[in-house]
């Protein structure tokens, strides 16, 4: 495995986890709102 | 449940926002993810095959996305879930809905052979757990025991058919049972047990990929699982300058989040008309993408790298899906211990992937006969469910009928679907109609210039697709110049269906009008 080939799966997959943890913050924090 | 639309129509909804995501998830979350993705990129550039897939993602598929989830939100509130009804809404013109009977025909002969397909991964489910391909070791033989499943040519008679046959049954009848009970009962528990299996199966899967190291330490070092990631993801950046690599990212953008089926502006229309969906929208397409880039690349590819090395890798990736999915990994399982339990992981992981699609799949069809011809959710089901048993009678006894459905339908036809409804919605609706559509309710704050992508850039990439896919191969799938001569008879037939599906759906469109008519009338 080269470096590029590091470079490229560690931004491809930390951006994938970053937006899924964006989306499931997100949501639990406006469902949790919304049950107040 | 139920709940009122925009004209106090009632109509059944999603019981949950998570059901809702996963059932959206279930829906792309394919066969594909697992098997097409890994191979895709393995041969159209390793690493940099993601820059042009990441740009198509979000130039393409997600302003598309969120149009068809907008578009199906819209139709929902007013009491309709396909695209014939949702298309003359949005354009005062009679062909609209003739355009939008593509929505139905689209979702529906993709459904009459993914049915098919699915049925196999749970026959192979059931044969790793048996363990009735150990012994296979050889990637012809494992090729000759698939043919013989599948039963190798009608005039061998029907005998050969019946295991595949059997398995067939038992999936119709599952995927049935499930829309029997209609969206919240049905698909959204379904959607709600099988997907959480789906990821940890994926899971316990890539776990025992990276914990295999190096199978034959002496006699091939190289051969190893991260030098198998290697080959997946290191780039081959002047790969970038062919325009087939980037193609090939557009299409697999389209097929991973299931655009132009048909299938978003289906579930969405259970929606309420406040709903959100700007946040849903991103948090399925997110999921999707996370059983993609990051489970679909961890599991097949770098395992049989490590197996079989870089050379038969690179044939296993141009083999294809099916080459990844029933000939290498069965070889594989038989390799590892408790490989009959992973096999069976494997397996079963590509069936709940299949079995959430094809209900999505499936709903169009059944929300049209609902919605425009009045039919209760059980009749409509059984009507939808019928017709598709029948249809697959010619894929299951026919030659080269998969290859050519998926042409028409799951590669020309969600193309020209796909720039239909960016057409329609964003041009004819009108961009602010559409784009005050989209921000309805919306939990998150989508940026503006996703508005000019909309209305500019995502119908220019689809045209361009549309274009390179019709000159590529159009003519030469339309004069059947590749085709091996026993197979045209079945191709014919194949076209036949085709044509025939497509006028039932115009005819039964034609009726819905003169029934709508009537009701004005009383």
């Amino acid at each position: 495995m080269t470096t590029a080939g590091w470079t490229l799966l560690i931004i491809s997959w930390g951006a994938v986890v970053t937006l899924n943890v964006f989306c499931i913050r997100k949501m639990i924090k406006l469902d949790t709102q919304k049950k107040d | 449940m139920e709940g009122r639309g925009a004209n106090g129509i009632s109509r059944e909804l999603w019981a949950t926002r998570i059901g809702l995501v996963l059932a959206m998830a279930g829906n792309a979350v394919g066969l594909g993810n697992f098997l097409r993705f890994p191979a895709q990129a393995a041969r159209f550039g390793g690493g940099a095959f993601i820059i042009p897939y990441l740009c198509a993602l979000l130039l393409l598929a997600m302003p598309l996305m969120w149009v068809e989830w907008a578009m199906g939100r819209f139709g929902g509130a007013r009491g309709h879930g396909t695209t014939p009804a949702i298309f003359s809404m949005s354009w005062k013109h009679p062909i609209a809905k003739y355009i939008g009977v593509l929505g139905v025909f689209l979702p529906t002969t993709i459904g009459i052979y993914y049915v098919y397909v699915e049925s196999w991964t749970l026959a192979y489910a059931f044969f790793s757990i048996k363990g009735s391909y150990f012994g296979i070791l050889e990637h012809g033989k494992m090729a000759e025991f698939f043919g013989s499943f599948l039963g190798n040519g009608f005039k061998e008679g029907i005998g050969l058919y019946k295991t595949a046959y059997i398995f067939f049954i038992i999936t119709i009848t599952i995927n049935v049972m499930i829309m029997y009970r209609g969206i919240a009962r049905g698909i959204e528990i379904l959607a709600k047990v099988a997907m959480p299996l789906l990821f940890l199966f994926a899971v316990v899967l890539v776990v025992r990929v990276f914990t295999i190291g190096t199978p034959d330490p002496v006699g091939q070092p190289t051969w190893n699982v991260i030098n198998g990631l290697g080959f997946l993801w290191n780039p081959d950046l002047s790969r970038l300058k062919e325009s087939k690599v980037w193609l090939a990212a557009a299409g697999q953008v389209f097929f991973t989040l299931s655009i132009g089926f048909g299938a978003i502006q289906c579930y969405a229309s259970y929606l309420r008309e406040k709903d959100d969906i700007a946040l849903t929208g991103l948090s399925t397409a997110a999921t999707n993408e996370f059983a993609e880039i990051i489970l679909g690349s961890c599991i097949a590819i770098p395992i049989a790298f490590a197996f079989f090395g870089p050379e038969m890798t690179t044939k296993i990736a141009e083999g294809g899906s099916f080459d990844i999915g029933f000939y290498a990994m069965p070889i594989i399982f038989q390799k590892i211990p408790l490989g009959q339990i992973f096999g069976g992981l494997w397996f079963g992981l590509l069936f709940f992937a299949g079995i959430t699609s094809s209900v999505a799949l499936a709903q169009p069809g059944i929300t049209f006969l609902q919605d425009e011809l009045k039919l209760s959710r059980e009749r409509a089901v059984l009507f939808f469910w019928g017709f598709i048993f029948i249809s697959v009678q010619l894929v299951i006894f026919g030659n080269g009928v998969i290859g050519e459905m998926d042409y028409w339908a799951g590669t020309f036809g969600i193309a020209f679907f796909g720039l239909a409804e960016i057409i329609i919605f964003m041009w004819i609706f009108g961009s602010k109609n559409a784009w005050d559509e989209i921000n309805r309710g919306a939990q998150i704050k989508i940026p503006r210039f996703y508005r000019y992508v909309m209305t500019y850039v995502t119908p220019l990439a689809a045209f361009a697709l549309l274009a390179t896919w019709t000159l590529q191969e159009f003519w030469k799938k339309l004069t059947l110049k590749d085709a091996k001569p026993e197979q045209i008879k079945w191709l014919w037939a194949t076209r036949g269906l085709m044509l025939v599906t497509f006028l039932i759906l115009v005819w039964l469109v034609t009726i819905s009008e003169r029934l709508k008519k009537k009701e004005s009338r009383q």
